[in-house]
């Protein structure tokens, strides 16, 4: 079924409000659609509470929809549990330590990752090929983390872990990469590292992908489509083109007209 | 003192199955008292009516199991806490346990199982080599060491890494993939399963099952894996799993020692390991004895000196502060590796 015209994922008319009925009721998306191709590489940006979290979780189904459908590779996974999704769907959270279990080694680690996709059977979960393929993936992050692959991931600093996260979610080649503000919690330093190894492993492994950012430059230096929101909707997608030549400026601008109109039509209505 | 040993080495295996839910999948299960109970019904009830002691013993053990899977099965999809869906399971066992002990082929509805005269899995050790004799440590120490080696093995596998990944962190676990769900139920069938056997061993090796046999055993089996994990340390899996065995042998060794020198009466010993685990947990939970713990342990590894992390969530937010995303982005600087 899959051929080339067939969305790498499909979002149509999401809808997810929290705490309905009651005072505290927040529409977090408010009928969002969104078509990636295979290879696209979206960034997301938007403020506090525009919903960019709680996109990539309904996507990738740790979150319950209220209204619409997801399709992956044109297959319907709005009711598939988050489990069965991730044989497709890869994440990189924001938290260092959400996305590596701190008890582990690296290599056992890496293991489960490995797993992705696969039955988890009564087979070793390490063998000597497994760990020198783990070695050399590892080499590729460039942390000497090949030299410490029995070490727990607890002793890992907070770049190291989160690099480490970027290559158990990338380097099974997942149909769908969701990268939630995956360097906020970094130093710039870090932060700078850990972006580059996601364009590295993006651009070597093909992969389609979304990352939700706080940061315009980030955002623009990063991806070929960029998306804006604000209070649950889209307010702004950039196609290559107009990505390619927008600045920091240009997209604060793009923000501050979207606002004025969306807050001008609430007004109205 | 021979007869502390055996006691030790087939507690041991209720510890493994704590050890399993505790540590490993970090799921308080309160099964145990239940399970321990279902493996000495049903292994005394089908031994009083004549089946081969191995048989009994195999069937002892997935009666425990298969408390461990309904208590699953309520966390899991009845979304019920840990803690109670394991109580409202061990209360349940109470009935069920008496129902199996009533199942005797005369009919008679018993509270006490006797195996005296019959055939268990202890009756050729004791015709030839006595009650109490090395030789009977050494076979029960050799059991215990399979399913050690078991445990070690079941966490080895790719199925085992998932278990230990959904104890460690299920959020990540769901993450990649993983069925916490299936994770879950099928640790606590295999825990709950190690506690059955251990009470099919036990009242064969005591001759008799009486309803009230499992009552406490979940906190000694507590007892002896913070025992032994203080004393073996937590690095390894393989330490861990041999450290419990350890532990609950010191235990029953120290509680034979104070029994005998009349410290303590038997009825004392319900308050007194209860006393031991909340001195244990409190223990643990005090930094300075972790400190002097991770001195003390032959394993201790200096870990490396973790680089500062610097949490600045929307540091350079540009809805926050439209200057702040003006600002350059610093220069790329690759992280050197760590020299070892």
């Amino acid at each position: 079924m899959t051929s080339a015209s067939t969305p790498a994922l499909d979002l149509e008319h999401v809808s997810k409000t929290f705490y309905a009925g009651t005072p505290n009721e927040r529409r977090a998306l408010r009928d969002v659609a969104l078509t990636l191709r295979p290879g696209d590489f979206v960034t997301i940006i938007g403020s506090n509470g525009a919903g960019k979290s709680t996109l990539l979780n309904v996507i990738a189904g740790s979150l319950p929809l209220d209204a619409g459908t997801v399709l992956i590779d044109g297959r319907d996974v709005t009711r598939l549990a988050e489990f069965k999704r991730a044989v497709s769907i890869a994440r990189v959270f924001q938290d260092p330590a959400a996305g590596t279990s701190p008890h582990l080694s690296i290599e056992q680690n890496l293991s489960v990752a490995w797993n992705r996709g696969r039955r988890h059977t009564l087979g070793r979960g390490l063998t000597a090929a497994r760990r020198a393929r783990f070695r050399t993936e590892l080499a590729t992050l460039e942390q000497g983390l090949e030299s410490r692959m029995s070490h727990r991931v607890g002793l890992l600093s907070g770049g190291q872990r989160q690099a480490l996260s970027l290559l158990m979610a990338s380097f099974t080649k997942p149909r769908l990469l969701l990268l939630d503000e995956h360097t906020a919690a970094l130093d710039p330093e870090r932060a700078e590292l850990v972006l580059r190894l996601t364009a590295q492993v993006i651009a070597d492994h093909h992969l389609t992908a979304l990352m939700v950012t706080h940061n315009m430059d980030h955002a623009l230096r990063l991806g070929n489509r960029l998306v804006m929101m604000h209070e649950g909707r889209i307010i702004r997608a950039l196609n290559p083109d107009e990505k390619a030549g927008a600045t920091v400026a240009d997209l604060l601008d793009m923000f501050g007209d979207a606002r004025a109109q969306l807050d001008d039509r609430t007004l109205l209505a | 003192m021979l007869g502390a040993l055996d006691q030790g080495l087939i507690s041991a295996l209720v510890a493994l199955g704590v050890f399993l839910t505790f540590r490993i999948l970090n799921f308080a299960d309160l099964t145990v008292d239940g399970s321990f109970s279902a493996g000495t019904a049903m292994a005394a009830i089908l031994l009083f009516n004549g089946t081969s002691p191995v048989a009994a013993t195999l069937i002892g053990a997935l009666a425990g199991a298969a408390a461990g899977c309904v208590t699953g099965f309520l966390h899991t999809k009845a979304h019920i806490d840990p803690l109670l869906s394991s109580i409202l399971v061990m209360l349940a066992m109470y009935s069920v346990n008496t129902r199996i002990m009533w199942l005797g082929k005369d009919g008679v509805q018993r509270a006490t199982v006797p195996l005296l005269g019959k055939h268990t899995v202890f009756t050729w050790l004791a015709e030839n080599y006595g009650r109490d004799s090395w030789v009977t440590v050494g076979v029960i120490a050799a059991g215990v060491l399979v399913m050690v080696v078991f445990v070690n093995w079941f966490l080895g596998t790719n199925f085992g890494l998932a278990v230990m990944a959904t104890g460690d962190n299920p959020a990540m676990a769901s993450s990649l993939g993983i069925s916490t769900d299936f994770a879950k139920i099928v640790t606590l069938g295999v825990s709950n399963g190690l506690v059955g056997l251990s009470g099919a061993v036990w009242a064969q090796y005591v001759g008799t099952a009486a309803i009230g046999d499992g009552t406490g055993w979940i906190l000694i089996g507590l007892a002896s894996v913070i025992l032994g994990n203080a004393l073996l340390g937590t690095r390894y899996v393989a330490l861990m799993t041999l450290g419990v065995v350890v532990g609950s042998v010191l235990y029953r060794v120290a509680i034979y020692f104070a029994l005998k020198w009349n410290f303590l009466s038997n009825t004392d010993m319900k308050f007194i390991t209860a006393a031991l685990v909340v001195i244990a947990l409190v223990l643990s939970a005090s930094k300075h004895v972790r400190t002097l713990g991770s001195w003390l342990s032959p394993w201790r590894r200096k870990p490396d000196a973790p680089e500062p992390m610097a949490v600045a969530p929307n540091q350079f937010s540009p809805f926050a502060t439209a200057d702040a995303a003006t600002q350059p982005g610093p220069v790329v600087a690759p992280e050197k590796g760590v020299a070892r």
